[in-house]
C-alpha cells in the first residue's frame, strides 16, 4: 500500500501543497524544499514496479526523475531570476503555477490510463499558459494565446484517439490495453491521429508552430522546463499510444520531415533562444525516431531525452542571463560573453551537449538510434539523419562561439544562476563519461 | 426517435453555421451556449431513454458546464469592452468556405467511418461536422473571442463522437469537462488583454 499508492500520490501532492505557499512570503523556499523532498521520495520509486492506479517502471522512474531534478534547478535558478519587478504576474503566482506545472506533469507520466493522460496534458497547458505572461510585454501576451489556442486545438484533436481505443480495447489502462488485442484497423487510426494530436505538444512538423515562441519568450526557468520536461511527458503519452499498434514507417517519416525542418529553421535563426528552441524540436524528433524504430533505438532515445533536459536546461539558463545582461535576444547582439566566465562556459557545455558532441551522453544516445537504424537496413536515413544532427552541431556551435569569444566585455555574473546553469549542464557530460567508462 | 435526435443534432451544425456568419462577438458567445445546450439536452434525453444514470449525469454537466458556466465566463471577460465590437469579416465567403468545410466533413465520415471503419453511426456525420467547423473558425478569424468559440466547438464535437461511438467512463469526460473550464478560465485571463490575434515582426522565422 505505502509503496504501491501512497508514494506516487505523494510526489504529485507534494508540488500541489506547495503551490499553496504562493498565498504566504515563503513560497520561494516551500518550492524549493517541495521539490528537493520530492526527489527524495522518488528515490523510493525505484525498482518498485507496479501497474495498478499507477503505472510504475523503469521507464515511468527515470521520466519522474528527470522532471522532479529540472523542477529542483528550475526553482534553484528562479529564487534570484524571478522578482515581481520584472514579472508581469505577481512572484507568489509565479510559484504557484511552477508547482501546479510539476504536479501535472508528475500525473501525466505516473498514471496508469489513457484518457488521464489526456487530462494530464491538457492540465499542462492550463497551469503553464500564465507563466509565459512572467516576461511582461505585448509579445509574451501573443505567444501565451499562439500556445493555448494551437496546443489546445491540437490535444483536442488527441482526444479521438483515446476514444477509438476504448472503442477498440474496452479499456483505457494502459498496463492492460498494451497487453490487449483489438481491431488493428481502429487502432492503426488511433496511432495515426495521436502523432497529430499529441504530436502538437512534441513538436512534430507541421504542428510546432507554437514551440518556438513560447521557448524564446518564457522567462528562462519556464523554458527550461518546457523544453527539458514538458515536451518529453507529451512525448512519453505518444510512445504509450504508438505501443498499441506500431506505425514505424509512419513515425520514422515524421520525423525525418521535423528533424530536417528544425535544422533548416536553426540556421535562419537571429534569436539565441529561438535557436536552442529549434534545437529543441530536432533532438525531440530524433528521440521519437528512436522509439519508433524499437531495440536499442528506445535506449538511445531515453538517455537523449535525460540527457537532453539538463543540457537544454543548462543552455536556457544561461542564455536567461545573457539576455538579462546584454537586454537582448539578438545573436548578432552580444559580443563578449566570456567576461560571465560561469555562464559563457555552461553556455558552451550545454551547446555541445545538446548538438551531440562526444563524450556527452546525447552523442551516445544519438549512436544508438542511427545504430539501430543501419542494423534495420534503413541506411539512406541514417545517412541523412546523420548529416541533420551534424549541420544542426555546426549552426548551434557557431553562433554560441560567436556570442562567447568575438571581443571582450567584463560584467557582474550573478553566481548562484551561473552556479545552477553549470551543473546542469555537466550532467549530460558526467553522464556520458560514465557511460563510456 | 432516432430521426428526431438527427434533427435535434442538425440543429447543432445550422447553429455553427450561425456562429460562422456573426461580425458581433457577443451572438457568437450566446451561439455558443445555445449549441452546449442542445447537445447537453440531447445526451440527457439519451440517458433518460437509455435508463442510463451515467448519460443523464453528463448531459447534466454538459449543461451546467459547457452551456452556462463557459458562456458565463466568455459573457463576463467580454463585458468590459465595447458591446457592439464588431469583427470585419466578408461573411459571404466565409459562409462558402463552411460550405466547403462540411463537404470535407462528409468525404471524411464515408472515407474513413464507413468504408475504413465500417461504423454504424450515421450521428458520427454531426460531430464530424462541428469538429471542422471549430477547426475552420479558429482558423479563419483574428478575433480571441472568436477562436476560443472555436475551440469550445471542437470540443463540444468531441462529446457527440465519444456519444455515438462509445461512452467514455464518467471520470473521465467529467474531468475533461473541467479541465475545458480551467481552460477558459485561463484564456479568458488573457483574452482580456488582448483582443486581436497580429503577426509581430520578433516571432517571424
Amino acid at each position: 500500500m505505502l509503496q504501491t499508492f501512497l508514494i506516487p500520490t505523494l510526489i504529485i501532492l507534494v508540488p500541489v501543497l506547495a503551490s499553496i505557499s504562493g498565498l504566504t512570503r515563503w513560497y520561494r523556499h516551500i518550492t524549493v524544499g517541495a521539490s528537493i523532498i520530492d526527489a527524495v521520495m522518488s528515490l523510493f520509486l525505484f525498482k518498485n514496479v507496479q501497474a495498478s492506479f499507477y503505472l510504475v517502471n523503469n521507464t515511468t522512474w527515470i521520466f519522474s526523475m528527470m522532471i522532479i531534478l529540472i523542477y529542483v534547478l528550475s526553482a534553484l535558478f528562479s529564487l534570484e531570476y524571478i522578482s515581481s519587478a520584472n514579472s508581469g504576474i505577481p512572484e507568489g503566482a509565479y510559484y504557484s503555477l511552477m508547482n501546479i506545472f510539476v504536479s501535472t506533469m508528475l500525473f501525466t507520466v505516473l498514471i496508469n490510463n489513457y484518457g488521464l493522460m489526456w487530462i494530464g496534458i491538457e492540465a499542462t497547458t492550463i497551469s503553464s499558459a500564465l507563466l509565459l505572461l512572467s516576461e511582461k510585454s505585448q509579445v509574451a501576451l501573443e505567444v501565451a494565446w499562439r500556445y493555448i489556442i494551437l496546443v489546445s486545438a491540437g490535444v483536442a484533436v488527441a482526444f479521438i484517439s483515446i476514444i477509438l481505443i476504448y472503442y477498440s480495447l474496452g479499456t483505457l489502462t494502459v498496463s492492460i490495453a498494451l497487453e490487449s488485442t483489438g481491431n488493428a484497423k481502429v487502432l492503426a487510426l488511433a496511432v495515426a491521429i495521436a502523432l497529430v494530436g499529441f504530436g502538437t505538444k512534441v513538436g512534430v512538423f507541421p504542428v510546432h508552430t507554437w514551440l518556438p515562441d513560447a521557448h524564446s519568450e518564457a522567462p528562462a526557468p519556464i523554458s527550461a522546463m518546457f523544453s527539458g520536461i514538458l515536451l518529453p511527458t507529451a512525448l512519453y503519452v505518444l510512445y504509450m499510444l504508438y505501443r498499441l499498434h506500431p506505425l514505424t514507417e509512419l513515425f520514422l517519416a515524421f520525423g525525418l520531415i521535423s528533424v530536417t525542418f528544425a535544422t533548416a529553421a536553426m540556421a535562419n535563426q537571429r534569436s539565441f533562444k529561438r535557436l536552442f528552441a529549434y534545437s529543441t524540436m530536432e533532438n525531440m524528433n530524433i528521440a521519437l525516431i528512436g522509439l519508433a524504430i524499437g531495440g536499442s533505438g528506445i535506449i538511445g532515445a531515453i538517455l537523449l531525452l535525460v540527457s537532453h533536459a539538463f543540457g537544454k536546461a543548462g543552455a536556457f539558463y544561461s542564455s536567461g542571463i545573457i539576455s538579462r545582461k546584454y537586454n537582448t535576444k539578438n545573436i548578432d547582439d552580444v559580443a563578449g560573453a566570456q567576461g560571465l566566465r560561469l555562464t559563457s562556459t555552461a553556455l558552451i557545455l550545454s551547446s555541445m551537449a545538446v548538438t551531440g558532441a562526444p563524450p556527452f551522453a546525447n552523442f551516445i544516445g544519438e549512436f544508438l538510434i542511427i545504430t539501430q537504424l543501419f542494423k534495420m537496413g534503413l541506411t539512406p536515413e541514417a545517412v541523412f539523419l546523420s548529416m541533420m544532427i551534424a549541420t544542426a552541431f555546426i549552426t548551434v556551435n557557431y553562433h554560441v562561439t560567436k556570442m562567447v569569444f568575438k571581443g571582450k566585455k567584463t560584467l557582474d555574473e550573478p553566481k548562484m544562476m551561473a552556479v545552477v546553469a553549470i551543473i546542469s549542464s555537466l550532467v549530460p557530460l558526467v553522464l556520458g563519461l560514465v557511460m563510456v567508462i | 426517435m432516432i430521426v428526431y435526435f438527427e434533427i435535434v443534432l442538425m440543429l447543432v451544425v445550422i447553429n455553427a453555421f450561425y456562429i460562422q456568419g456573426q461580425a458581433y462577438i457577443k451572438p457568437a458567445i450566446y451561439g455558443l451556449g445555445v449549441e452546449s445546450l442542445i447537445i447537453g439536452a440531447t445526451i440527457a434525453a439519451i440517458g433518460l431513454l437509455q435508463f442510463s444514470w451515467e448519460l443523464l449525469l453528463l448531459g447534466i454537466l454538459v449543461i451546467t458546464l459547457r452551456a452556462f458556466a463557459i458562456t458565463y465566463v466568455l459573457d463576463r471577460s467580454f463585458a468590459g469592452k465595447s458591446r457592439l465590437k464588431k469583427e470585419p469579416t466578408n461573411i459571404t465567403s466565409m459562409f462558402v468556405i463552411d460550405m466547403f468545410t462540411l463537404i470535407f466533413a462528409i468525404i471524411i465520415f464515408q472515407f474513413f467511418l464507413i468504408d475504413y471503419l465500417k461504423l454504424n453511426a450515421p450521428q458520427l456525420l454531426f460531430a464530424i461536422a462541428l469538429f471542422f467547423q471549430g477547426l475552420f473558425l479558429i482558423a479563419s478569424r483574428k478575433n480571441t473571442y472568436i477562436q476560443v468559440i472555436g475551440y469550445v466547438e471542437e470540443e463540444n464535437a468531441m462529446i457527440l463522437f465519444g456519444i455515438f461511438i462509445i461512452t467514455i467512463p464518467l471520470l473521465i469526460e467529467a474531468s475533461v469537462l473541467l479541465d475545458v473550464l480551467a481552460l477558459i478560465l485561463v484564456i479568458s485571463i488573457v483574452v482580456r488583454e488582448k483582443d486581436e490575434h497580429l503577426a509581430i515582426e520578433e516571432l517571424k522565422g
